[in-house]
């Protein structure tokens, strides 16, 4: 079940917290891929990805003196979820994400780029799933959570939590094709 | 830390019939599958190593500024420090303020009585000069041989009483 490699956290948090700056760099490769996979499958644009993934360092650097103990994945994507709810606020990142879409249907009306996210047969599927249920499931699957953990999160009883990610992944197995039945 | 299969399963059981809680396990496991073999690209090293510069220099801000904030307090204490001592030194060793002293000395009596004296005679003269005034309009009110008002009044009600024809003028 566990997808994610788990060194000793709270030693590495602990150093930070002791303002070892080395221990932040450490900090960064650790937790940037995730974080940047849980930004980009929401997205759907690494730019965007980019500068949420930098924000999230820095409120982690301002903020880790508040963090007491406890999961830091849990304190970590909490923070993550906020900056993509502030993100879909802000006018500003919703235009620079209509320009970026323009720009590439203009520029690049094939998706000759086999990595991207129009290639990407899954991204295409999970953009089909509502934005709620895909934040769930990726925080589960990014954060490494457990569903009491993001029931906490999302100031929800753990029912409503688990049928969001059963349902979504259902859908999701269904759309690539892979139900099984 | 994400449930394990069991955990999960025991989870699910909570929730839904037994059989629904293993296609249910199954549907989440699956499901999670295939998130893990779409991996998401990952991010540019160059945009992490930026992400590690702005850090750094964040956090070297933030010590540079934990370094003066000592300072500041460390000049604002030796501040209020000397403000403290002088203000005891001067209650100690300053003048000492003793009102009933300060007023006896600042007013010499002697000056009271070279300032007052003038005035009262000059007001004693004038009020002599106004009841004199008075005495040369009214002459008769101060002539002790003059008689009584009253007295004069009693002698007329006698006269009345003992002369029938008093009234007949």
């Amino acid at each position: 079940m566990e997808s994610f490699e788990k060194p000793d956290t709270q030693k590495l948090v602990s150093r930070c917290q002791a303002g070892e700056h080395g221990a932040y760099d450490e900090l960064v490769d650790l937790y940037a891929s995730r974080c940047y996979g849980y930004f980009y499958r929401l997205t759907r644009n690494a730019d965007i990805s980019h500068d949420l993934l930098s924000e999230l360092f820095v409120k982690i650097v301002e903020k880790l003196d508040s963090f007491k103990g406890g999961s830091f994945e849990k304190w970590l994507f909490t923070i993550a979820g906020n900056l993509f709810h502030d993100h879909l606020r802000g006018r500003y990142r919703q235009k620079k994400m209509l320009e970026t879409k323009a720009r590439e249907l203009q520029d690049d009306p094939l998706p000759r780029r086999a990595d991207t996210e129009l290639s990407d047969k899954l991204q295409i599927f999970l953009s089909k799933l509502d934005e709620d249920t895909l934040q769930v499931i990726l925080m589960r699957f990014y954060g490494d959570l457990s569903f009491k953990e993001l029931a906490e999160i999302r100031n929800e009883p753990i029912g409503t939590t688990l049928s969001k990610v059963h349902r979504g992944l259902k859908k999701l197995r269904e759309l690539m094709g892979e139900s099984g039945a | 830390m994400p449930e394990n299969p069991e955990q999960l399963k025991a989870l699910l059981d909570s929730f839904l019939y037994p059989e629904s809680a293993g296609k249910a396990a199954e549907d989440i496991d699956r499901g999670l599958d295939l998130l893990r073999t779409h991996p998401a690209p990952a991010p540019h090293p160059e945009r992490i190593a930026s992400i590690k510069r702005d850090l750094q220099n964040r956090l070297a801000a933030q010590t540079r500024s934990s370094r003066r904030i000592p300072a500041w307090i460390g000049w604002t204490t030796c501040a209020a420090a000397l403000v403290l001592a002088t203000t005891l030194l001067t209650l100690t060793y300053g003048p000492q303020f003793h009102p009933t002293q300060q007023v006896t000395e600042a007013v010499d009596p002697a000056q009271w009585k070279i300032d007052i004296d003038p005035v009262l005679s000059g007001m004693t003269k004038e009020l002599e000069g106004e009841l004199e005034t008075i005495l040369t309009i009214h002459p008769d009110q101060y002539n002790s041989d003059a008689p009584d008002p009253i007295e004069k009044l009693q002698q007329e009600l006698k006269l009345m009483a003992s002369t029938d024809d008093f009234w007949k003028g």
